[in-house]
């Protein structure tokens, strides 16, 4: 236990000296928590891989010699900022529909947490994708384990990151994903509470956590509800950096969506989606250069597995072929009818899939329809989430062959990162109504 | 501005609904979910694993026990009648960093180093020689003897 409580702690700690360096954007506590562990996930687990492919055998003590090294340079650097954290937002009186809302949604990540951590590792995806990587990193120290799992080519967060948990027992690999959970909820309330009230903040918020997949995927131990949480939280503080400028949420958002990009190959192609729409406000803004604030992360967090797993270890990516078959077969307007039609009525029904996305998908029509202020005060968002479906199409679009089998096994996970950005429009676009019906200021 | 309030309110409406929905689902699954954790609230690891995988675990944990960590082990081929041996990731996942070959992924000339066959039904369907260890009357292990490299009998 000692152990697990080490490696959380260290994660935590390098998470939280890294966002000192986003010195002039306001965090407060709650989402400066949150941000530590998701960033210290990312980064510590990304220096397992550093530490790995340098031929060090990955064990505790070399993993702790790491963090110990990068803690001592945070701290160098850091160590005048250390007192900085903000509190978060002024406390005020809590109405008594938020303190309901706040327990449904305790509720809701309690019992998350328990079904997680109780059941072991058993769902075919996770097993075969996941934890036999981690498990066998651990096993060996080394990252030529991954040939023990499906897809070797997969990037490695998730097998590092219950790699050190399997370093400690098998029964407590799991914490990750339920830390995840907490992470994307927190910093999805947060970002909403700088505009709304507590009580649209929590609703949204809850909305978004009782996404019926979404949920599931919290105990299913797969990567998809990590690269969400990455790429979700990268496309909230890039909402932010449109809002404020600030060059801090910038970066923050090109970091969080590196490790995207560093939790699942799909994480380019998200990403992508970001970068076509940070381009256009740049090229607006003649701010052009700054790209590079979030282009860079993406390329070291993600392409450096890409050309290590691909040049060392000899696993190339297919995904990318097939995605590069299919534009060569659009640009010579060579298109399936018949296969774009399949893949969009699959789509569509997925959509409006109640036992996975509950109401959500007719509720984002609706606010689409009605709220048409919106189209125009959140078009950036709304031009990432139109990007993200045309990718989604293409992605399914590129598969070359067994179709429907495909996208009946992955087309629910691709949409996790999805629904989250859909919940995100409707609060900002409902939230203050809903403020208004219910006559509630943002500050109770 | 009544069209204006009664849209506002069509809206606020169907969020709840769509939250209602969520909670609706969400508490199913939790139901159906929570139910067998209650029910035997304190068991260990292994206990889940034998709850989920049935006899496979079982097996897992017999394998595990009996070989070593670097151990080498031959499994039958990877076809419907060798089930639960059949899935690769779940006997990597249970039995890493020990090496699995499959009888038929390649001539078993090519793997001269194996340490263990898995006895299971009618497999091994060649003669092995080797100590014999059983957990019951379907599964077990042989461990493969080795002549010792300088076997004087063996050179006459």
């Amino acid at each position: 236990m000692i152990w697990i409580i080490f490696q959380l702690g260290c994660m935590f700690w390098v998470g939280w000296n890294i966002t000192l360096f986003f010195k002039d954007g306001r965090i407060g506590l709650l989402e400066r928590a949150a941000l530590a562990y998701a960033l210290g996930a990312g980064v510590v687990t990304f220096a397992g891989f550093l530490l790995g492919a340098a031929g060090v055998t990955l064990n505790p003590s070399s993993l702790g010699a790491a963090y110990l090294g990068i803690s001592l340079v945070l701290f160098i650097v850091n160590r005048k900022r250390l007192g900085m954290a903000e509190t978060g937002h002024p406390r005020s009186r809590r109405h008594p529909v938020a303190l309901v809302l706040f327990i449904i949604l305790a509720l809701v990540i309690v019992f998350s947490g328990i079904i997680n951590m109780y059941w072991p590792a058993h769902y075919p995806d996770s097993i075969g994708s996941w934890l036999a990587k981690g498990k066998a990193i651990a096993a060996t120290g080394s990252l030529s384990a991954v040939r023990f799992g499906s897809h070797p080519q997969y990037p490695l967060h998730v097998p590092l990151s219950t790699a050190l948990m399997f370093l400690h027992s098998e029964a407590m690999a799991k914490i990750p994903f339920t830390l995840n959970y907490i992470c994307l909820i927190i910093i999805f309330f947060t970002y909403l509470r700088r505009t709304l009230s507590a009580v649209s903040a929590l609703l949204f918020t809850l909305l978004m956590a009782t996404l019926p997949y979404l949920f599931e995927q919290s105990y299913r131990a797969c990567a998809d509800l990590t690269c969400a949480l990455y790429y979700v939280s990268g496309t909230l503080y890039l909402c932010l950096f449109f809002r404020e400028g600030k060059k801090s949420w910038l970066i923050l958002s090109g970091l969080l969506c590196g490790l995207s990009v560093w939790t699942k190959s799909e994480g380019w192609f998200l990403t992508g989606a970001d970068v076509i729409v940070l381009f256009v406000y740049l090229l607006r803004k003649k701010r052009v250069g700054l790209l590079i604030y979030f282009i860079l992360p993406t390329l070291i967090l993600g392409g450096s597995w890409s050309v290590y797993s691909s040049v060392m270890l000899g696993y190339s990516n297919r995904f990318f072929g097939n995605f590069k078959d299919s534009s060569e077969g659009i640009i010579q307007c060579r298109l399936s009818w018949w296969k774009l039609e399949s893949v969009l009525r699959y789509i569509w029904q997925k959509f409006l899939e109640k036992e996975a996305w509950g109401g959500l998908g007719p509720l984002f029509l609706i606010v689409l329809l009605l709220c048409w202020k919106s189209l125009k005060k959140f078009g950036y968002l709304l031009a990432i989430i139109m990007l993200n479906f045309i990718i989604l199409v293409f992605v399914f679009y590129s598969i070359p062959k067994d179709l429907q089998k495909m996208m009946h096994q992955t087309i629910k996970r691709e949409y996790v990162h999805f629904f989250p950005l859909l919940v995100f429009y409707i609060a900002l676009s409902v939230g203050p109504v809903l403020d208004a019906v219910l006559n509630i200021s943002r500050k109770s | 501005m009544i069209f204006k309030a009664a849209l506002k309110l069509v809206i606020v409406f169907a969020v709840l609904v769509a939250l209602a929905v969520n909670l609706a689902t969400v508490s199913g699954f939790i139901v159906s979910q929570m139910g067998p954790i209650l029910a035997r609230p304190g068991l260990s690891l292994k206990e889940k694993h034998w709850l989920l995988q049935g006899d496979y675990a079982v097996y897992m944990e017999f394998i595990e026990r009996n070989t070593p960590e670097r151990a080498r082990i031959l499994f039958p081929p990877r076809e419907r009648e060798y089930r639960p041996f059949d899935w690769l990731w779940r006997n990597n996942y249970f039995l890493c960093p020990r090496e699995i070959i499959y009888r038929g992924d390649a001539p078993l000339t090519a793997f001269p180093s194996i340490d263990y066959v898995l006895i299971y039904k009618d497999f091994p369907d060649f003669k092995v020689r080797g100590k014999k260890i059983m957990l019951d009357d379907t599964l077990g292990l042989y461990q493969i003897e080795r002549e010792p490299p300088d076997n004087p009998a063996r050179n006459r």
